[in-house]
């Protein structure tokens, strides 16, 4: 599943951070809005990292760096060992063959004048030198991968469910043969009875062309089903990260038991103990002092309301909170 | 006792390709003070169902039932200002997207006090008491200052917050809440869910939630129906229906939970995805998708019939697992 630790990553991420300046009337002095702040990862082929939080925590930020279509304010993304800020003007615009993206909304990311075969060569077109005839060679092939028939080349966006849009926003990212995929809640706008057939053609395709996947997603079981790692995020930064079975079997961020435990599951053991969250994200343009999440946190204290927790090694996984809850070795896998 | 009686309501829609029927035949009760929840997915006839009900379908719907009555009261004979005495306030409803379903022009306190000065006496400082009362109640702190703000100056959970105080401010004794968590946050849709149910215990209501998400019915509803391709497909009592579905399309649905098959190499799925409204297969609507179907599903459609303690529209309802009460 993971390839070695010591080989290089797909994608290494140190330190990255993307800041947009707002300013809130003429005269009033600009601010910051930290949307995303201290993200490291390393991403191996074939593995899925998926981050999960409220809205407003910055995941699609962080997609969208990871996606390469964002400048980073600082820190740096580094593709198979060679890092983007440096490269020269020429490399840096191939980069985009290896980085491709999934939206969220399969009605909006089609072009709805395109046909889907002509959806599916524009990629070609622009990044390769092949011909026509090849396009057309490739586009069957993927039709075919994605679970589609070769009829749907010349239909359509209307013309289809949003499950079929999915998958044919699924081979347009495939074409390229890209090295990372970029998902950002690729299964929201999707009926239920869908959604489980677009997970299992993403992980297939995972598995068939090594393809590493960034996952953005709120729903956690989604997430425990096909990421290897998971990265946490409240208000722009990491709270926890680890392997995905050990974070979410036994959270260590009270953030991550109550994201956890707002999930509405068919079946829950009565005696299971719930964090209820209470009030909303506060804003992320208001200064913050101490733990981002005090706020909002059940089992806050004094010193969380000044000091702010760094992200650091707890057993298998970095937790940001000093008085992290305890984790039953038992549960861990 | 009865207070919703829904019987063979069926509603349509003309369009330039005939007739499209968004719902069809569907019977239910809706009991006083019991939580029902509708699941189904987009296009299922769940959210038509409930607006048949409260009679803001659109005027080209035309909508038919052998019975659709409120307390004893028939709501298809009622004239528009008999109509508007009922809506509002012994049935409110809420809706997904709170922010779209509030007026971005008015504050929040004048919203409420026009709902209170419609149905119920009183003066505008009682009204205005009221309101702050209401906004308590729904968990909004600092009522007062809450007052004066406009929509846009809320968060989606305090919007639905608002909706909510504004749909129990007259006392409904049923309360429709459409996918009213839909659009929010997980963490913010637990708290949503919470105080639907509170509500609704600490006074007596009737509850109709619908939902697309399977989930949030079973952790809120004490009955459920199962809709499909608008065809009330199963309708049994929760939590028995989680462990014994009787329609293969609700079992289908359990089975494709991500947390359900935990260790499996693959999810279970359903193929195919749901028929539009007007190409519905002429027998059992799951038929093309079923596992179990066969010559008899693909001719004859099946009625709703009862099979054990559940009722399912299927020929070969599923046996209940052994053991199993």
């Amino acid at each position: 599943m993971t390839s070695a630790p010591d080989a290089t990553p797909v994608m290494r991420v140190r330190g990255l951070r993307r800041h947009y300046p707002v300013s809130d009337g003429m005269f009033r002095q600009k601010r910051m809005l930290r949307a995303v702040e201290g993200i490291n990862f390393d991403l191996h082929a074939g593995e899925t990292l998926a981050v999960v939080g409220e809205s407003g925590s910055g995941k699609s930020t962080l997609g969208r760096l990871c996606a390469l279509v964002e400048e980073p304010t600082a820190g740096t993304i580094e593709l198979d060992g060679a890092d983007i800020a440096r490269m020269p003007q020429e490399e840096r615009r191939t980069l985009h063959r290896h980085v491709q993206m999934i939206f969220q909304n399969p009605f909006g990311s089609l072009n709805p004048r395109k046909t889907v075969a002509a959806e599916l060569e524009a990629p070609l077109r622009f990044n390769t030198r092949s011909t026509p005839d090849e396009w057309r060679v490739r586009v069957e092939e993927m039709l075919v991968k994605v679970g589609l028939r070769i009829e749907f080349a010349e239909r359509y966006p209307h013309m289809l469910s949003g499950g079929q849009r999915q998958r044919v926003a699924i081979a347009r990212a495939l074409m390229l043969q890209p090295k990372i995929i970029v998902a950002d809640e690729p299964l929201s706008a999707l009926d239920v009875s869908v959604q489980a057939q677009i997970i299992n053609l993403l992980m297939d395709l995972r598995d068939e062309f090594g393809v590493s996947l960034v996952f953005i997603s709120h729903d956690i079981s989604v997430v425990r089903r096909l990421a290897h790692q998971v990265i946490v995020m409240y208000l722009g930064q990491p709270v926890e990260q680890g392997p995905v079975d050990a974070v979410l079997a036994n959270p260590a961020h009270p953030y991550t038991k109550a994201l956890i435990d707002a999930v509405p599951k068919v079946r829950r053991h009565p005696a299971s103990e719930r964090i209820r969250l209470v009030g909303d994200m506060p804003s992320p343009l208001v200064p913050r002092v101490g733990c981002i999440f005090s706020s909002r946190c059940p089992s806050v204290q004094i010193s969380c309301r000044s000091i702010a927790p760094a992200l650091e090694h707890v057993g298998d996984r970095l937790v940001a909170c000093p008085h992290t809850m305890q984790i039953d070795p038992s549960c861990s896998t | 006792m009865k207070l919703l009686e829904v019987r063979n309501l069926t509603v349509r829609f003309p369009t330039r390709r005939g007739w499209i029927h968004a719902v069809e035949n569907v019977d239910f009760d809706l009991d006083a003070g019991e939580v029902l929840g509708i699941v189904g997915e987009s296009g299922s006839g769940k959210s038509v169902t409930m607006l048949a009900v409260m009679g803001l379908l659109p005027p080209n719907a035309q909508v038919s039932a052998d019975r659709l009555s409120f307390d004893g009261t028939d709501l298809l004979a009622l004239d528009g200002r008999q109509r508007r005495s009922i809506m509002g306030k012994q049935i409110a409803m809420i809706f997904q997207e709170p922010v779209t379903r509030l007026n971005p022009c008015f504050t929040v306190g004048f919203q409420i006090t026009e709902m209170l000065a419609a149905h119920e006496t009183g003066d505008r400082a009682q009204h205005r008491r009221r309101a702050m009362e209401l906004l308590d109640a729904v968990g909004i702190s600092a009522p007062e200052a809450r007052m004066r703000a406009f929509p846009h100056q809320l968060s989606g959970g305090m919007c639905q917050r608002v909706m909510i105080a504004m749909a129990i401010a007259c006392q409904p004794r049923l309360l429709i809440a459409d996918e009213p968590s839909t659009a929010l946050d997980v963490t913010i849709q637990a708290q949503i869910l919470d105080l639907l149910i509170d509500l609704q215990r600490k006074r007596g209501m009737a509850l109709a939630l619908i939902s697309h998400d399977i989930a949030v019915i079973a952790e809120t509803a004490q009955r459920v129906l199962v809709m499909y391709a608008g065809l009330v497909v199963e309708e049994q009592r929760s939590p028995q229906i989680f462990t014994g579905p009787s329609h293969p399309y609700t079992a289908a649905l359990l089975r494709a939970l991500p947390d359900e098959s935990i260790g499996l190499p693959r999810l279970p799925t359903i193929p195919g995805s749901v028929p539009g409204a007007l190409d519905r297969p002429s027998g059992c609507v799951f038929g093309p998708r079923c596992a179990f179907a066969d010559a008899r599903c693909r001719s004859a459609r099946p009625e709703l019939v009862q099979s054990g303690v559940a009722l399912a529209r299927c020929f070969y309802p599923m046996a209940r697992p052994e053991g199993d009460a």
